[in-house]
This record gives C-alpha cells, structure tokens and sequence, in this order.
C-alpha cells in the first residue's frame, strides 16, 4: 500500500504530515511503507530529521520505498546523505553549495559521536558564514538539544538530526529528532501533573521548572531556556513538537497549539539568522570570585 | 594552602565540553581532589564550546555532594575563562544551590502557576 505525502517545510503543516505518516506506517500489515513523494514541491532538507526518524521505526518491520521524487528534491537528499542512510542506491553528490548540514542518527549515549558531528561541520569550517560569537552559541544550542533528548528520551531507535542554510534568507534551520517518551509523559511520570501536551512543552520551557528530582544526584532543566534566550537576542525561531502539543517561539512571542495526531517523541527545531553580527557578551559580567 | 588546578577541557578533543557524559568525568576529578582535602581552581583554557548540560554534571552536583559553605571555601575563583562561559557557570551553580537546598518550592510554585493556567 501506498501512503503519500506533500511538501515538508518547517512549521506546523510540515510536523502534521510527518505524524500523519507515522501514524499510516503504523497501519502497515504488509511490510512494505511505499511513500508516494510526488506531491513533495519542498521540503527544508532539516526536515530529514523528523522525516528520517519516522522512517527508521518502520525500517525494523519492513521495507521502506519512497517513489515520485522530483530531480530537485532527489539531489538535495542525496546530498545530505539521507537517501543512502536508508539503503537507496543512489551516488553521493557533492555539497557544492556547502550549504548542506549532513542528515544522521545516533545511539543514544553516544555523545562523541555528536560531538565528532559538531567538529566535522562547524569547528572552523566557516560554513555557513556568520560570526564566530553566533556559531559558538549555535553549536552550544544544538548540543544542549542533544544532551536534553539523550537525557529524557530512553528510545533505543536514537536521535536524528539535520539542517540546512538558506544563504538567500540569512537563515540556518537545524532539526533534533527523537521517537522516545515525549515531555507530557516525561512530566506526568517524574512529577505526577498531567499536562495537555502543549502546556507540558511551555512547563519545560519555564524557569526553574525540571523533572529532575534531587534524588538523582544533579540539577537539570536549564539548556531549553538558554536557547530561547539565545534565539530571542539572535531573531531567529524555535519550535518544539512534542505528543499532540506544538510550541514555538519567534519575535519574543510563544504561540501554542494541539495538533491532529501525537509525534511518538519530540522533535525540536532551530532556526537562526545567520547575518545577526551581536557579540554575544553579556551585558553585566560575572566576577569570578563570587560564582561559588 | 594545597590547591589542584583542574583544567576543564583536559582530554576533551577540540575543547567541545558539551556532553553530560564528558562532565560526569571531571565532576569525579573534582570530587576525588576535593576528598583528598584539595581546594579547587578550574581553568577554561582550552574550552572551545560549553553547555549547561556538562556543568550540570561537572559542577552542579557538587551541591547536592557538598554544602554550600563548604564549596564556598573549597572552590576557587576559575581562571582563563570568557565572560559568557563564567556567565553559564555562575547560573549553573546558583540553580544548583537552589536545587539541592530546598527541592519543595520548586514543585509548588510549579503546582501553583499549573492551577492558575489550567483552569
């Protein structure tokens, strides 16, 4: 059987649709996930993310076969190495745009292995082009989103993630995927409030709010709120999908919304612009003397 | 006085002390030289990328090991580090203080704001 799907940009119509074939391969009794991408005009290559952890759950159970690709949308995802990580006999095209952040999934707890990433594609690269202050804090902010889906994921499938610049629009979008437990059970489990899936999102957002007990041994919860901090100096956007919640954040305005069907995980998403040239010191600084 | 300069990114390829994983480690070193009666120094040399993830682990247990007088006097000024990466500590151990020291307003207020939203 086949399932189809249309164009994938990043926001809340590109999320229903990635859940939407979720919830299809579910379905699946045959052992044959056909997705019929004909009707795929775009897609932010970032999108893999989500996309590529889908597509993984049902790898286990099946085959999977995407059919109808445009030329356009082939190369893209050729080029970011997402139609060879699922085993299509496709050659490897060169980034030469070196706009192209690579699609990968990682084990859970393997935190070298993101940071091999990191190193690979942005210490020193220069790519995209932006000032040294703003690609220390966008490195910084994907590895806090790392950290936080190794920590309170517990999905054996692992964490994916993808991005892509957009040099016509001074914008980097960067996607963290994983299928795990998503924040309203997390938030339920470790702290007994049974959240609609949108509040459970904006909670973990809050100051001081985190499941982390004492008993555990170490404080958490800070890493989502110093990346709205960050994307709100920087003018970039993030959205968080989580359950059936949605949650995004742009212009110092958090928008929340339920969506059609649950995302089995959470999949987080950055988008910054990549021509802010701020510093990024911070106005008051810290006398070392008086940090313990 | 016996003072053990502890090097942040010791061992961390390229300086990208991100990971929780990474912190846990130096929480150790910490933690052993403190128990050999060591005062503390942390030096950021090296630091390339930082995240409140690893000082979490690295630091921000020591608190729940530690009372905050004894760290106050056990953990000195940290050296070679950026205003931003001094800023990240700072913030990572006052929540860490908070934390430990009274776990329960954290859980009320939180209850409290949930009742004032959900209805």
């Amino acid at each position: 059987m086949k399932t189809r799907i249309n164009s994938l940009p990043t926001d809340i119509r590109g999320f229903e649709r990635i859940i939407r074939l979720w919830h299809n391969s579910q379905l699946r009794r045959d052992g044959l996930l056909e997705v019929d991408m004909s009707g795929v005009e775009w897609m932010d290559a970032n999108m893999c993310a989500p996309f590529g952890a889908v597509l993984y759950s049902f790898k286990a159970k099946g085959i999977i076969r995407l059919s109808g690709m445009r030329i356009g949308l082939r190369k893209a995802l050729s080029v970011n190495g997402f139609l060879a990580n699922f085993g299509f006999d496709v050659p490897r095209e060169s980034d030469l745009e070196g706009t192209t952040i690579e699609y990968q999934r990682f084990e859970r707890g393997k935190s070298d292995a993101f940071k091999d990433y990191i190193d690979m594609h942005f210490v020193g690269k220069g790519i995209p082009r932006m000032s040294e202050a703003l690609h220390k804090k966008f490195r910084e902010s994907i590895a806090e989103i790392y950290e936080n889906a190794n920590d309170h994921s517990s999905s054996s499938l692992g964490i994916f993630a993808c991005g892509q610049h957009f040099p016509n629009e001074n914008r980097l979008k960067f996607s963290i995927a994983d299928l795990g437990i998503g924040m309203k059970q997390n938030i339920f489990d470790k702290m007994g409030f049974d959240l609609p899936a949108k509040e459970a999102i904006k909670w973990a957002i809050e100051k001081n709010n985190t499941t982390r007990q004492p008993a555990e041994g170490k404080p958490g919860g800070l890493g989502l709120k110093l990346i709205r901090e960050f994307i709100g100096f920087n003018g970039g956007k993030i959205q968080i999908v989580s359950d059936r919640g949605y949650w995004c954040y742009q212009n110092s305005k958090e928008s929340l919304r339920t969506l059609n069907n649950s995302f089995p995980g959470t999949v987080v998403n950055i988008e910054i612009n990549t021509a802010d040239t701020k510093s990024y010191r911070l106005l008051s600084e810290v006398d070392p003397r008086s940090i313990f | 006085m016996n003072v053990e300069i502890i090097k942040i990114a010791d061992g961390i390829a390229k300086g990208l002390c991100v990971s929780a994983q990474d912190g846990e480690i130096l929480f150790q070193r910490i933690k052993d030289n403190i128990d050999q009666g060591k005062k503390i120094c942390l030096s950021f040399e090296g630091v390339t990328d930082l995240t409140s993830a690893f000082l979490n682990s690295a630091v921000g247990q020591l608190y729940g090991k530690y009372t905050d007088e004894q760290l106050k006097d056990i953990m000195l000024a940290p050296i070679n580090g950026n205003p931003d990466d001094l800023n990240l500590l700072k913030r990572v151990v006052d929540r860490a203080k908070d934390f430990f020291k009274n776990p329960e307003p954290y859980k009320k207020a939180a209850e409290e704001e949930l009742g004032d939203d959900g209805e």
